[in-house]
């Protein structure tokens, strides 16, 4: 599982303007970072509840469907966060034009 | 009013839409391509969604704000934009929309 993460990490890290990528567990614990401690546990703890509130809603519309990705734009940052199977991926981007 | 008519009828012209709900401050649907029911259930299970992701972003940074949140799942995309109290839901097809991407991205390869 690690090789995987590092070739994730890899893989987003030559993206512009990423300002972050963190990979968190199924129990919402960081395994790695690219950021700073406490913003990472901060982003962890609140990117997994709202995927488990998204997941959980889109099993309730339709049970066959499930979540791949949630993306929010905020007017500074855009937070993408994709659940993989045993874990999940937050990647921090700061779109610039 | 006629503003808002305008940018939901543009709305409605983007690839494999399947509905687009204008939503008021109360959670209830103003304007929808839906029929009534769907557009409840949707605005009714995206406003908690939209709250905990603008309650999100404030905790991380209190400056930022929420300005649209995308829900992607194997057969559909929703966009949430979400201003004031309002709230726009699109829904589209995953496949139509990934089409429409690839093919945007294509052509702006080639010019």
């Amino acid at each position: 599982m690690s090789a995987e993460i590092e070739e994730i990490l890899k893989r987003y890290g030559n993206y512009p303007n990423v300002a972050g990528i963190i990979i968190v567990d199924a129990f919402a614990i960081p395994i790695k970072t690219t950021m700073e401690y406490t913003l990472t546990v901060h982003y962890a703890a609140l990117a997994h509840n709202l995927l488990m509130k998204g997941s959980k809603m889109t099993q309730n519309l339709d049970a066959s469907n499930e979540l791949t990705a949630l993306r929010l734009r905020t007017l500074n940052h855009e937070v993408m966060i994709v659940p993989e199977e045993n874990f999940f991926i937050i990647v921090v981007q700061k779109p610039g034009q | 009013m006629s503003d808002v008519e305008a940018t939901f009828d543009r709305l409605l012209k983007l690839p494999g839409v399947m509905g687009a709900i204008l939503v008021n401050g109360e959670g209830r649907p103003i304007r929808t391509s839906m029929d009534a029911t769907s557009s409840h259930i949707f605005a009714e299970k995206m406003a908690p969604m939209v709250k905990m992701a603008r309650a999100m972003v404030r905790e991380v940074e209190p400056t930022d704000d929420l300005t649209y949140l995308r829900m992607r799942t194997l057969k559909s995309e929703i966009l949430v934009a979400a201003e004031n109290e309002h709230m726009i839901i699109l829904v589209q097809d995953s496949n139509a929309l990934d089409e429409a991407r690839r093919n945007s991205s294509s052509s702006k390869r080639s010019s």
